[in-house]
């Protein structure tokens, strides 16, 4: 007894040593995004300048280059990545299929038609609810693809289907929307939906900041059941988890999170299909380790993007959702053609 | 796999057409009845027994020209399109034994999009001829780049790896066009119109520059249609019949990107078309691609220009871009599909 519990310890000390060594090299990338991010651009500061200015004790121009422009940005941009990334880890748990994710179950599109209805048709109501709206949108997308594409016990690629076309379904929609409202409040619209966190504000970062001070502990609680549901509905059935309960309140969850995103900075792609597919391939099946090393690799991707975006054709800033996009796609690819 | 059985039903093959003729004149007599609808209703109301005159005795007066040169180019341009959309749909699904390898869903737009936005950024194209063949090489390389990624790694008949491949294309396709318009505002200038995907406002003359390959790719498709039924019957039963796949293949492709990429030269993006059309005559049909495609393409027309006529009166006062309102039509009959059970 003592001796194979030994060995079963010996077994799992490199595995935790391996997640230790990825999360901290995943945390030393960000952070060193986090530094280039705040301090490269047009306005060339140096290291103690940033700092100082960080701490309030900047000089007026440094202090509001810092504090206004760049530190909201690359706060929103990590959030984002993070509520993405662990929207995706759920829902492909959820799904048992490597090819869901927020994008491809028609989520994104959903709550982006709810964020456009409520920008373009009523421009009245205060922005504060835009992340209602959008999170209304996402969960009735979420609805369709559900009630479209689940078949019960067996496997889930019709859920992928059904989300595809419901994700274009839900495009077409605010296409629609668009042709009925005034041209400024379009023109705000399209800025918005092509994905982009230019212009991030600190009312952006308080919205995705409160809710993921709910979200991001409520997913890493939900660890033991994502675990339960990865491996099928037969065996979390006699494992003795409440399946359908659990799959709703766990869908809800993955809503809420990528909502969140898309209300604040529209809809970024393919992060929530990328990240979890990483990190899974760092840590293995368990879902404890594959939520922080998902959430880490998130942060990083939409950073990166954003940094390349502000960079690569200065002056001109090329939205974040264009080079998650040109990177997840053939990701996509990979994916398909590798199964 | 199972969805084979749709495609491989051979038995009442040389059973007399009856079905099929009636379902072909009731289209017939469908276009004819959209055709002239759609010459006279739309924003401006004008008197129906009007329409008649504008041919037999135009007058020069604002209601005749209306019908003459905006609502007659219009509607030959739908039934142009939609046909070729149709046709092109029926034989992109009998080529992948696939039900949903729609061009739309194989990034046809896109592509078509991409090539053009990418002609007038880095090689200033300006004709619409130039735009013509760009359209239809970009429609080409994105269609011959989705079916070819659903070729790759095992369970090739997959659906589901079709539609992703064709989505991946789609968002890179889209991804770039971005860029491009970001990059350079004049080409977001000349391309806000063509990306619209409508058939309000297009040249009929670029018809005369898309005739040669709109016929090339009719021909085609007629010539095809026997192959198919062979091809349709299995890789491995069509061999051994004596049937070239390789060339059917190539042959099928062509057709194709010929009818797919005219019908995006000439309308912009039109969505779902293809997808709906073939559907829709499925069961009326029978198993004969002879008819299959024939009813496909004559289905297509009826549905673009009822889409052209709808997308009219959707929105009172205001015109919806044809290609949303085909969208529209055309998404519940995938998700219908998908709803079955008999994708994969």
């Amino acid at each position: 007894m003592t001796s194979s519990a030994w060995s079963l310890r010996a077994r799992i000390r490199p595995e935790k040593r391996k997640i230790l060594f990825a999360c901290s090299g995943l945390f030393l990338l960000n952070l060193g995004l986090f530094y280039s991010q705040m301090t490269s651009g047009p306005f060339q500061a140096d290291p103690w300048d940033v700092l100082l200015a960080t701490l309030g004790l900047g000089d007026e121009t440094s202090t509001f280059i810092v504090l206004d422009l760049r530190l909201p940005r690359v706060l929103l941009a990590m959030f984002i990545g993070v509520s993405f990334a662990l929207s995706g880890a759920i829902v492909q748990a959820i799904c048992r299929n490597p090819l869901a994710s927020p994008g491809t179950l028609g989520i994104n599109a959903g709550a982006s038609f709810g964020a456009v209805v409520l920008l373009v048709v009523f421009p009245d109501i205060p922005l504060a609810f835009l992340p209602a709206a959008a999170f209304g949108g996402g969960v009735f997308a979420a609805v369709c693809t559900y009630s479209l594409g689940w078949t019960g016990s067996s496997s889930s690629t019709r859920l992928v289907l059904a989300g595809v076309g419901v994700g274009v379904l839900f495009s077409a929609l605010i296409s629609i929307v668009m042709v009925f409202g005034k041209l400024q409040l379009i023109s705000q619209a399209t800025l918005w939906i092509s994905g982009s966190i230019y212009g991030a504000k600190w009312s952006d970062v308080a919205v995705i900041a409160l809710s993921s001070a709910v979200l991001i502990p409520l997913s890493f609680l939900s660890v033991t059941m994502l675990d339960v549901m990865a491996m099928g509905r037969a065996v979390s059935i006699g494992l003795g988890s409440a399946v359908e309960r659990d799959r709703v309140l766990l869908l809800l969850l993955a809503v809420t999170l990528s909502s969140t995103c898309v209300a604040v900075s529209g809809p970024i792609g393919f992060v929530g299909l990328m990240s979890p597919h990483i990190a899974r391939m760092i840590a293995g099946s368990n879902h404890r380790n594959i939520l922080p090393i998902a959430a880490l690799t998130g942060a990083a991707i939409v950073q990166a993007a954003d940094l390349l975006g502000r960079t690569v054709f200065a002056p001109t800033e090329i939205p974040v959702g264009i080079f998650t996009a040109a990177v997840g796609a053939p990701f996509l690819i990979y994916l398909l053609v590798k199964r | 796999m199972m969805s084979n059985t749709e495609y491989a039903t051979n038995e009442n093959l040389h059973e007399p057409p009856s079905q099929q003729i009636i379902f072909l004149f009731m289209s017939a007599f469908a276009i004819a009845a959209l055709f002239f609808s759609s010459l006279a209703y739309g924003i401006v109301p004008l008197n129906t027994a009007g329409v008649l005159d504008a041919f037999l005795a135009f007058d020069g007066s604002r209601e005749h020209l209306i019908i003459i040169d905006t609502r007659l180019p219009r509607a030959v341009l739908a039934v142009i399109v939609g046909a070729a959309l149709g046709a092109a749909g029926a034989i992109m699904q009998a080529l992948a034994r696939n039900p949903v390898a729609a061009p739309e869903l194989l990034g046809v737009n896109h592509g078509a999009a991409l090539f053009v936005a990418g002609g007038s950024f880095m090689l200033s194209a300006a004709t619409a001829q130039q735009f013509v063949l760009l359209a239809m090489a970009g429609a080409g390389v994105a269609a011959a780049f989705s079916y070819f990624i659903s070729l790759l790694g095992p369970n090739t008949t997959s659906s589901t790896k079709l539609v992703l491949a064709g989505a991946a294309v789609t968002s890179i396709c889209a991804a770039l066009i971005q860029l491009i318009l970001i990059l350079h505002d004049q080409t977001l200038d000349e391309m806000r119109f063509w990306l619209a995907g409508s058939l309000i406002g297009r040249d009929i003359a670029i018809l005369g520059s898309v005739a040669p390959t709109l016929v090339a790719g009719g021909l085609l498709s007629i010539v095809i249609g026997p192959k198919l039924n062979v091809f349709a019957s299995g890789d491995i039963t069509a061999q051994s019949l004596g049937l070239n796949i390789l060339t059917v293949r190539i042959a099928a492709v062509s057709a194709v990107v010929l009818l797919a990429g005219s019908a995006v030269a000439l309308a912009g993006p039109i969505a779902f078309i293809g997808l709906a059309a073939p559907h829709m005559v499925r069961h009326l049909a029978g198993a004969d691609y002879r008819w299959i495609i024939l009813l496909s393409a004559s289905t297509g027309a009826a549905l673009l220009l009822f889409a052209d006529l709808a997308a009219r009166f959707v929105v009172p006062g205001q015109e919806i871009p044809v290609g949303i309102m085909t969208a529209l039509i055309g998404i519940p009959f995938f998700l219908a599909q998908v709803r079955k059970g008999t994708l994969s």
